[in-house]
């Protein structure tokens, strides 16, 4: 009934070969409201450049490299800036042709539209 | 008060501890299990830095995406670096259209005692594709020196 059935998370069955170790599963919230459905990813150390949504069989792909803003003598470490993977099926209620994303901040902002029949009717009550 | 079924008590008082974990679960995603008791986010694990040393500087690399850089504050005394802020709030987004949250939210504030003593007139910060980069000189008396060996 969602219009982003499920978030995929075998990615070994997806990865088309590639090792699916060097990737990591950006953390997202899913919102809904009565236009359409807004995903949004930490992906911090992305870049537009290095970043991609795509969709193909209803399936959304996002992914992104991430580039360390300094490299050097390394004396503490807590985390290590890895590339991003993340697909999510979406439902027939998702407008494909007009997904739109933004990047700000390391993170990725995914809208998707619904289609005209997805979207909640208002229906006027008449009085004779 | 009087107990008709045993067993009924040691259900509600499952379901009670059953909620607390998952209530306290939610709250912060770094640290699922370490924070399972803790009523609201532990700041200091937020947000993961890095640390990295050379001859002249100390830069101090801290992930934390989603924040607007003018409610990041970024504090300097006696060698401890204090990093603060909010990530967007929750009034944002409002439990009834929310499909699922996984990203973590709220106000934090990390703490770090460098490894060296650095001079805080000299300290910038960088905020870049949500992560914050902090450059800091160290002060002279730490910066090794070389000492010439004379031949007799």
């Amino acid at each position: 009934m969602f219009g982003i059935t499920k978030t995929i998370a075998d990615q070994n069955a997806l990865t088309d070969g590639k090792a699916a170790a060097r990737y990591v599963a950006p953390p997202v919230d899913i919102l809904e409201d009565k236009d359409a459905f807004t995903i949004k990813a930490d992906m911090p150390g992305v870049n537009q450049e290095s970043m991609s949504v795509d969709v193909k069989d209803g399936i959304l792909t996002i992914e992104g490299k991430a580039q360390s803003a300094f490299s050097g003598d390394r004396v503490y470490t807590e985390f290590e800036l890895v590339n991003y993977q993340r697909r999510f099926e979406l439902s027939d209620k998702v407008d494909t042709e007009h997904i739109t994303a933004a990047l700000k901040h390391g993170v990725l902002n995914i809208t998707l539209p619904k289609i005209e029949e997805a979207k909640p009717k208002h229906i006027e009550i008449k009085y004779n | 008060m009087t107990y008709n079924n045993p067993f009924l008590e040691l259900d509600i008082l499952s379901n009670e501890i059953n909620r607390m974990f998952n209530s306290a679960c939610k709250v912060n995603n770094h640290n699922r299990m370490a924070n399972a008791f803790a009523s609201r986010p532990v700041a200091s694990s937020y947000p993961k830095i890095n640390i990295y040393n050379n001859e002249e500087k100390l830069y101090v690399e801290a992930v934390a995406p989603g924040i607007d850089p003018e409610k990041i504050e970024v504090t300097l005394t006696d060698n401890v670096l204090s990093i603060s802020g909010e990530t967007e709030s929750n009034h944002q987004q409002n439990a009834d259209n929310s499909l699922r949250t996984e990203r973590s939210k709220g106000k934090f504030v990390r703490t770090i005692k460098l490894p060296a003593d650095v001079d805080a007139q000299k300290a910038e910060a960088q905020y870049k594709n949500g992560i914050l980069l902090i450059g800091l000189s160290k002060a002279e008396k730490t910066k090794p020196m070389s000492i010439a060996v004379k031949i007799s």
